[in-house]
């Protein structure tokens, strides 16, 4: 954990989303997927607060680390608008990781939209250690598809709400389709809109499959020390986990879906 | 130059503090910031059990500042003994504890509990609140309240005692004249400002908790003229805060006659804050010829 600034090496739009990439030099600590930085995306205080990101990925011998990002505000607009050889001041790797994970289990990746980034990595990591694993993608419509940031994908389940491309449904529509036997005998990753998470979750209770999800929550320090960037834990009896320090990821049933 | 403050017969190194609530009990900074650095840790505001505090969401930004209704959130006073107080030991900063309670008893049960623990510098009494319907802020309303609390804590604390104040009173003078006779060896001076922010398309508050309080350097104006007022009221130090980013900011809190500044929603933006404010301060001191703290106090009416 480290604040610091690095150098970035290209900001480009793919479809819907901003693929940042940026310089990751060798003596900081090496970042795991699930694991996010804190950015603070302009030297104001209009925006004040960093905006929290998951890395999307990370090349140990180039030296370089990425995000995916969408503009949902005036945060991220201003992050948008950052061009090669700007400077990005981070705070991290902060939060836990995807790992450890079985490496004899069946493994199935999720991501909804934006929630892409830490299931990319993810991926990485396991086509870097020959692990193999399937991908299910689930967003909107075609154009919402960032078939680029996609194509080191080898098992790869494109599902479209429209039909435009791939399965038509959502990626938990397609999660549910899966041969049972071999649901039980999987782990599930997800990362994507609440709603998306929480519907996987419940069909991988229904088969008794083990779930991880990457949770989102609006943050202010990202290492453990303000308490404001909670999750409801399981049991209703008012505890609380917080998304940066617990988490973001989290054995689904950890928590309390509202 | 000196920079040494005294508060209560004792000394802090610096005038640099971080404020409670937002430097979690210390040692959550650890790998970014060298902690002996800094004039004092205020903690997490402790309670006598642990509590989870308030459902999410819980903060939300707003401009220049943010709103936050984290309702006490704490391990509790025995679990920060036994479990956060050891990881401060290898730095030099003081610790002031923070104390938060919904009784006048549960504050003195907490007080009595830290009195058994070394290392602690002192204490600051949270009657500031705004988030929890008992976290203290109706004794921070009322100054005959706030002085009869004063005074009971007074009997059980033998370290400096600080009162936190809150800003949402009609009359921060009165409340601070009343801690002053009740004992206490300065006050600290602000606490969050309540607030509200709605989410129109859902027709209704961000906040789970409905309203919040207010931090960041949106306040700051603020707090330095109720630093300003309070100074003027009373002969005990004030400890100036609200919206402090850089060095700049922690000097108006200085010349408007602060003793001390502590540094509060700055830390989750830029870890370095209490670092460059020291070093920013020791520079305005050598540029305008100040050789300590009380020097800042000539210079406004």
């Amino acid at each position: 954990m480290k604040q610091g600034l690095t150098k970035i090496l290209s900001n480009s739009a793919v479809q819907d989303y901003f693929h940042l990439v940026f310089k990751w030099d060798k003596s900081l600590p090496v970042p795991q997927p699930g694991q996010f930085l804190n950015l603070r995306v302009a030297d104001s205080t209009v925006p004040l607060l960093r905006r929290p990101f998951a890395f999307s990925g990370y090349d140990a011998n180039k030296g370089i680390c990425s995000i995916i990002y969408q503009i949902k505000g005036r945060g991220t607009q201003i992050l948008s608008s950052k061009k090669s050889d700007d400077t990005l001041d981070f705070t991290g790797p902060l939060g836990n990781t995807f790992l450890p994970f079985s490496s004899n289990h069946h493994n199935i990746l999720m991501a909804g939209g934006v929630g892409l980034g830490p299931v990319l990595f993810f991926a990485e990591v396991l086509i870097n250690r020959n692990l193999p694993f399937e991908f299910i993608f689930g967003a909107r419509t075609k154009q919402l598809i960032p078939l680029s940031l996609l194509k080191i994908i080898p098992n790869l389940t494109l599902c479209t709400d429209d039909g435009t491309e791939g399965f038509k449904g959502t990626a938990v529509d397609f999660l549910k389709e899966t041969d049972k036997d071999r649901l039980k005998r999987s782990t599930v990753f997800a990362c994507g809109p609440y709603a998306m998470m929480k519907a996987a979750y419940q069909v991988c209770r229904k088969n008794g499959s083990p779930c991880y999800v990457s949770m989102e929550q609006i943050m202010a320090c990202g290492m453990g020390a303000c308490m404001g960037c909670v999750v409801e834990k399981k049991g209703r009896d008012g505890k609380y986990l917080r998304v940066c320090a617990e988490g973001p990821v989290f054995e689904a049933g950890e928590i309390e879906w509202t | 130059m000196d920079l040494k403050v005294k508060i209560g017969g004792q000394s802090l190194s610096n005038p640099i503090g971080v404020a409670s609530g937002t430097y979690g009990y210390g040692i959550e900074y650890k790998d970014y910031l060298d902690l002996s650095i800094i004039g004092a840790i205020y903690t997490k505001a402790l309670t006598l059990l642990p509590r989870e505090g308030n459902a999410p969401p819980r903060i939300i930004e707003t401009p220049s500042g943010m709103l936050n209704s984290i309702g006490l959130a704490n391990v509790g006073v025995d679990a920060f003994i036994t479990e956060k107080m050891p990881q401060l030991k290898p730095y030099s900063c003081a610790v002031i504890a923070n104390i938060a309670g919904s009784t006048e008893r549960e504050y003195l049960q907490v007080v009595e509990r830290l009195e058994g623990c070394k290392g602690i510098w002192g204490y600051e009494i949270n009657i500031s609140c705004p988030n929890v319907s008992h976290g203290g802020m109706a004794f921070g309303t009322d100054p005959a309240v706030a002085e009869k609390l004063t005074q009971s804590i007074r009997k059980t604390a033998t370290r400096p005692l600080i009162i936190k104040l809150s800003p949402n009173v009609t009359d921060i003078s009165a409340i601070a004249k009343a801690v002053e006779n009740g004992g206490a060896d300065a006050v600290s001076c602000i606490n969050t400002l309540v607030g509200m922010v709605i989410d129109t398309s859902k027709k209704e508050p961000v906040l789970a908790n409905k309203t919040g309080g207010l931090s960041g350097p949106a306040i700051r104006p603020v707090g330095v003229a109720l630093t300003y007022m309070v100074k003027k009221a009373v002969k005990i130090p004030v400890i100036g805060m609200g919206g402090i980013m850089t060095a700049d900011d922690a000097v108006q809190y200085l010349l408007a006659g602060a003793s001390a500044i502590q540094i509060g929603t700055a830390n989750f933006v830029d870890t370095q804050t209490p670092l460059k404010v020291l070093d920013g301060i020791r520079e305005y001191c050598k540029r305008e010829n100040i050789g300590k703290i009380s020097d800042f106090h000539q210079f406004i009416e």
